[in-house]
């Protein structure tokens, strides 16, 4: 033992520094722990302007939220949704919490408030008709109109319209489903044989952190157990709940897990109280420089990060486990040290900071969360066990692996795979695995199935999409929807009319189910006059003046409109409520959102789109998918070229033949566990393309255990401890309820188990003395 | 006139079960003629057709041939329109509360419903009538009366500003 060299006590100030700094961070500015799903990928796609739109219209989205209270029957609702609100309304974080609404417009009020412009509005079939001049068909329709058996709009309308053109435009937008059953301003849907009351609030999401989401949310679940009527749930903040929920159960479970199985390795292999606690400095000291790199780096962290980061707990055991291994034999020898292990420890290391600094690189920042507090937290790792080990032989643990009676019958067998016959066998193998990806790859980046969304949520937010009276496959698209903007309102609504008739025509081929635009409700003035001019000559034909003489009736002259209707008038009316935030103006810019429901074809969407700058098909989840894929693509090809260049630097430190033999292994395990994660899960995705990157670092780090120092004892015990950790830390994540872990889980756990298997093939023309140092 | 309006009373439900009982019991296959009174027309618009009614699709049909030939479908899911010269039948009304209210008349099937209060008067015998109790519904229809006479089955109903009446008339087999 000697006294602390510069660089030991330099290590020390450091950690010093580096626990207080994190300790002042956290306290003072504490990351903000992001749970929502839908925002993990998230990147800018458009122009700045453009992108705090469609923020506007998604912040909008999500911080509408409604319960529904079910029960047999109404007054029970009633009863039991004012219950709830006075509990809703205790919560600071629960704005517009409401069961009661204003009067909620009539029919009849959508009728009078249309015909104060007296010829602005036509449908799309009148239009057509008296554009063409098709009168005789005009008039067919006012007598069908006339002579159906229940037709509400005609009476409401007929006085100032007797052409019914008034009647036949709110036809033709399904006025009456704009209109809602209230009894006492409660706002009651019917489904069968239940009656539900609405509930509606809005959660301040951006001031809440997962902690006041949780408490909100269990505030909310339990006044809901207390009442005697079903709740149904729609809203951002319960996703959010039970995405951290899960997320922060699977954190704690695999944390423990990983701890529980490393304790039980130090048992097994080193036996000590001291081995347990080098390997417990070294994960916490990794853990610790990991967070603080995150803090600094990052405003905001996504929880996912953290499950992914379980996996540092395995990977900086790993050194420790060498290191003590190598101490506790150069102890026997005479003198404890490392120095034995500094070559393949430092190129393992070299490797895995490869890896991980490709994920910094990546476009998605969970990518790069992930990469930064791994990579910190290995050189953290690394320099721990490289500087502070060798400084007090206390460290070293007891270890003999000369009476092992398994290690030699291990030692055998992976004798037997360091030869040329075993190297020809695993290229077969891993040509064969080659072969089933190249036919079977079917690689999906669809992101709404990298994570799970409750199934309980789900099964509520149908019930509650059946109560509004929408099929499931005629649901409102999952923030899939036109932006179009213009320079003017006016010219909006032209743009916006412009694109509705191109959608008409996908609502007839069956391509989507339906639309929603404030343009079928109101249209430019220069178009309210063209419809009043077209109606105007109508009226003053032959053909109209006898239709009304067989009504009794006589010609008045259509009123002229001094003003016509304009987007902010029509935007106050009670009925036009669930179109103002269809409605954007930024910066003396003007944006309007059309709604899709039931998308059939999304490559007729997006070629609509094409034909003009002002109109974008916004499709968040196809764009962050594309984008997945194209991630996908260049990190392949940056892993190739990462391969190479590690054969490339072990050329010239050690020779071609070695050099190529050790990047075999990684190549052989990467290879044969992307073909087994694809004959599981029957697909691929990026996260076993971005496990491929674990993969190969961790079997190049085996790999150069063996190739400096053959198959021996030490080193197939070691890599044995260092394995069995990891691949127990992985084969856990493969059990992770969200799919995006499970997979990055199962590819990682496959691999780490084929490098074990494949790495001594890294010893080929080595010594076979199994005991040799 | 004050007499009259005041006579309707609520029924009970054994009697309500014996004023159904015409009604239960409508022509499945026959001729209509309509009758719509607008508020501001002197003169009431007429047509006529025939109708038929799948009470185990529970569907009705009604093929209206004056003034104008219009096919018009109604059964739980809506209710359908086929122009002269069109092949499909085409949905122009989604809510499906109207429907179920007009097949719940025309099928017979209208005790089992909480929509309707029914009430009789001495004075029209043979005739029943109720308020829309849903306002869903009351914003389509207001009021309805069915009458029994003879041959004939009055339907009445009241909307905004417009009285239907529709008269039935049996379809025997020879």
């Amino acid at each position: 033992m000697t006294g602390a060299s510069g660089l030991q006590k330099l290590w020390l100030l450091t950690f010093l520094v580096a626990t207080c700094l994190l300790v002042t961070l956290l306290i003072q500015s504490p990351p903000t722990i992001n749970a929502d799903f839908s925002q993990i990928f998230y990147r800018q796609s458009h122009d700045q302007q453009t992108e705090q739109v469609i923020e506007q219209i998604r912040q909008d989205n999500e911080s509408s939220h409604l319960i529904l209270l079910e029960a047999k029957s109404l007054e029970r609702a009633i009863e039991q949704a004012e219950k709830l609100t006075d509990t809703l309304k205790q919560s600071t974080l629960l704005k517009d919490v409401k069961v009661t609404f204003a009067q909620t417009p009539q029919l009849e009020d959508i009728a009078q408030f249309y015909a104060q412009y007296p010829g602005a509005f036509l449908s799309e079939r009148y239009h057509t008709w008296l554009q063409q001049q098709q009168y005789q068909a005009v008039i067919e329709q006012q007598f069908a109109a006339l002579t159906q058996m229940v037709n509400p709009l005609v009476g409401s309308t007929f006085t100032q319209d007797p052409s019914l053109a008034l009647a036949d435009f709110l036809a033709e937008q399904q006025a009456s489903a704009a209109v809602q059953q209230t009894v006492q301003g409660h706002l009651y849907l019917t489904l069968e044989d239940t009656t539900a009351v609405l509930v509606y609030f809005k959660p301040d999401m951006s001031a809440m952190n997962i902690q006041q989401i949780a408490a909100v949310a269990e505030q909310i679940n339990s006044a809901c157990q207390a009442l005697s009527a079903n709740c149904l749930k729609v809203g951002q903040l319960f996703h959010a709940d039970y995405a951290s929920q899960s997320a922060q159960f699977e954190m704690m479970a695999f944390s423990l897990a990983s701890m529980l199985a490393i304790t039980l390795l130090i048992c097994f292999a080193y036996k000590t109280v001291r081995a347990y606690l080098a390997t417990l400095l070294v994960i916490a000291v990794s853990i610790l420089f990991g967070l603080l790199a995150l803090v600094i780096f990052f405003a905001e962290v996504h929880i996912l990060t953290l499950v992914f980061g379980c996996t540092l707990i395995g990977i900086s055991a790993d050194y420790a486990f060498h290191a003590m291994s190598e101490l506790a034999e150069s102890k026997q020898q005479g003198q404890a040290n490392i120095k034995g292990i500094h070559k393949p420890l430092f190129f393992g290391f070299l490797t895995s900071v490869i890896g991980y600094i490709i994920l910094c690189f990546s476009p998605f920042v969970i990518f790069q969360q992930v990469g930064i507090f791994t990579l910190v937290g290995l050189l953290a790792a690394y320099l721990t066990v490289i500087l502070i080990f060798p400084f007090r032989s206390w460290f070293v643990g007891q270890v003999s692996w000369q009476q092992k009676a398994w290690l030699h019958f291990l030692l055998s067998g992976q004798n037997s795979i360091a030869s040329i016959k075993a190297l020809y066998l695993l290229l077969a193998v891993a040509a064969f695995a080659a072969y089933v990806i190249w036919v079977g790859a079917a690689f999906t980046d669809d992101v709404r199935r990298f994570y799970q969304v409750s199934p309980e949520l789900a099964e509520q937010q149908t019930k509650v999409a059946r109560y509004f009276n929408k099929e499931s496959n005629k649901q409102l698209a999952d923030f899939q929807f036109y932006l179009v903007s213009a320079d003017s309102p006016q010219q909006l609504l032209d743009r916006e009319k412009q694109l509705t008739v191109a959608l008409r025509k996908l609502v007839s081929s069956n391509q989507l189910s339906n639309y929603s635009a404030m343009s079928d409700w109101i249209v430019s003035s220069k178009a309210q006059q063209y419809n009043w001019d077209l109606l105007n000559t109508y009226q003053q034909t032959e053909l109209y003046q006898s239709y009304l003489q067989q009504l009794g009736l006589s010609y008045q002259p259509l009123i002229q409109n001094h003003k016509w209707l304009d987007i902010d008038t029509w935007l106050q009316q009670r009925f036009a409520a669930s179109y103002r935030n269809h409605y954007k103006v930024v910066d003396g810019q003007y944006y309007s959102v059309v709604k899709l429901y039931g998308i059939r074809s999304l490559t007729e969407l997006d070629n609509l789109a094409a034909y003009s700058d002002n109109v974008l098909f916004v499709d968040r989840a196809s764009t962050i998918s594309a984008q997945l894929t194209q991630f996908r693509g260049y990190l392949l090809k940056i892993l190739v070229i990462a391969v190479a260049i590690a054969w490339l630097v072990l050329v010239v430190c050690f020779n071609i033949k070695q050099a190529t033999v050790v990047t075999l292994i990684p190549i052989i395990s990467s290879v044969i566990s992307l073909s087994i994660s694809q004959l599981v899960q029957s697909e691929l995705t990026i996260f076993n393309v971005l496990a491929v990157v674990l993969v190969l670092a961790l079997s190049f780090d085996y790999a150069m255990f063996y190739l400096s120092k053959g198959v021996v004892a030490k080193v197939s015990f070691t890599t044995l401890i260092s394995a069995l950790s990891s691949i127990f830390v992985f084969a856990i994540l493969g059990f992770s309820s969200t799919p995006a872990i499970a997979s990055f889980g199962l590819t990682v756990f496959v691999g780490i188990l084929c490098s074990y298997a494949v790495a001594p093939l890294a010893a080929i023309n080595k010594q076979r003395d199994i005991y040799a140092r | 006139m004050a007499t009259a309006a005041t006579s309707w009373q609520t029924i009970d439900t054994q009697q309500l079960k014996q004023s159904l009982a015409p009604f239960n019991n409508f022509p499945v296959k026959g001729s209509f003629v309509q009758s719509k009174k607008l508020k501001f027309l002197t003169v009431p618009i007429r047509s006529s057709g025939n109708f038929a009614i799948d009470k185990v699709k529970s569907e009705l049909l009604w093929h209206q041939q004056t003034p104008v030939e219009q096919q018009t479908k109604i059964n739980q899911q809506g209710i359908f329109q086929q122009k002269q010269g069109q092949n499909n039948f085409v949905k122009v009304v989604d809510d499906s509360v109207i429907s179920q209210l007009l097949l719940a008349i025309f099928t017979g099937d209208i005790t089992t419903e909480d929509w309707f209060l029914w009430q009789r008067n001495p004075a029209e015998a043979g005739c029943i009538k109720s308020d829309i109790l849903s306002a869903d519904l009351s914003q389509y229809v207001q009021s309805i009366k069915l009458c029994h006479l003879q041959n004939v089955l009055q339907i009445t109903l009241s909307e905004n500003q417009v009285e239907t009446l529709i008269e039935l008339t049996e379809h025997k087999e020879e």
